[in-house]
């Protein structure tokens, strides 16, 4: 089951220093019937001002992925850590027992994207951490470069969900297939360009599609296209 | 010295406010307990009630406290959704929070 939730009906929202779109439930957005798909609560696309940000707030018990798009996004948080972070980094914070932080664009003159996503962690509880992680931009072509999992790795942030986000971009004309256990999801986001789903469902650029029950996924570009694929149970 | 302090419960998801007890008609009582810590809320309208149980896996709970000519300081508390009560006949919600944070939000990086 392939469900397409088109990019304009996403939440939009623009408060001058912060506009942006929300897949999920969050801020004035609020329905009971779009909060989670599995695991995963939130997936904003928000773009942030010069040298604007969220003040210091906590969070608990939650897995946050931030994967910067363009510009420079700076966290800080009580457990110390400070980081700037550009297109090719991960920041990972992993909430449990509770954690103070900061988001900003780190410049003063550029604007940041950010792909802000929330997952619910596989236990209650667990000891805060961060880190950054940074993939190789040049191996996204024709590929699916897992990004964030539970293992982690020298490239690949870890995670406390039985997960893993891929990033990609293919080629027009260009296609690959992604193959998945039964009895877990997908959540492909066409981030730039327009690709085809098993060649029966099209998702344009900020379109996102929720996959269920599905073991096979073809992605087929029919432009030069850049997607997140998140495989979740 | 004066000091203004005032409690506030969130749903940590999407942000929205459940109880603000500078705005809402209501009165809390704020105690360590061992090694955690209790609010005992009174005077919340049932609807209001009935969110934070329906939420009560995802609170985020605050005590705010303003000294005069001291920068704002906040206290989140860690607060696991089976330590959320609530008491129909006498109208009484209790939260047992497990742990708190301390932050001063002029502390880190501003605008």
């Amino acid at each position: 089951m392939i469900n397409v939730i088109p990019s304009d009906s996403r939440s939009s929202f623009d408060r001058g220093w912060l506009r942006g779109n929300h897949s999920f439930s969050f801020g004035e957005y609020q329905d009971p019937e779009n909060t989670a798909f599995g695991p995963m609560r939130v997936a904003n696309d928000d773009v942030i001002a010069p040298g604007r940000g969220f003040g210091a707030h906590p969070h608990s018990d939650m897995e946050i992925v931030s994967i910067v798009l363009n510009g420079k996004l700076r966290h800080e948080d009580n457990l110390g850590n400070v980081a700037v972070t550009s297109f090719g980094g991960i920041q990972r914070m992993s909430a449990g027992s509770g954690m103070i932080h900061t988001e900003h664009n780190a410049s003063d003159s550029e604007e940041v994207r950010i792909l802000q996503l929330w997952f619910m962690p596989h236990t209650k509880g667990l000891e805060p951490s961060y880190e950054t992680t940074s993939f190789d931009p040049d191996a996204l072509v024709g590929a699916l470069v897992p990004v964030v999992s539970p293992e982690g790795g020298a490239r690949i942030a870890s995670i406390h969900q039985e997960m893993t986000i891929y990033l990609g971009r293919l080629a027009a004309g260009k296609a690959l297939t992604y193959e998945q256990a039964e009895d877990r999801r997908m959540y492909i986001f066409a981030i730039e360009g327009k690709l085809s789903l098993n060649g029966e469902y099209q998702l344009n650029e900020g379109d996102t599609a929720r996959v269920e029950q599905t073991t096979s996924m073809n992605l087929d570009a029919s432009e030069d296209s850049f997607y997140m694929l998140i495989d979740l149970p | 010295m004066t000091q203004q302090e005032w409690f506030m419960v969130k749903h940590a998801v999407t942000g929205r406010g459940l109880v603000n007890s500078k705005t809402d008609s209501m009165s809390y009582r704020y105690q360590k307990e061992g090694t955690g810590f209790v609010f005992t809320v009174t005077g919340l309208e049932q609807q209001v009630v009935d969110s934070i149980m329906e939420l009560r896996q995802e609170l985020n709970v605050f005590r705010f406290v303003q000294r005069k000519d001291q920068p704002l300081v906040k206290h989140w508390y860690y607060v696991l959704g089976d330590q959320v009560q609530y008491d129909g006949e006498r109208h009484t919600l209790t939260i047992y929070a497990e742990s708190e944070i301390r932050y001063i939000p002029e502390d880190y990086f501003a605008d």
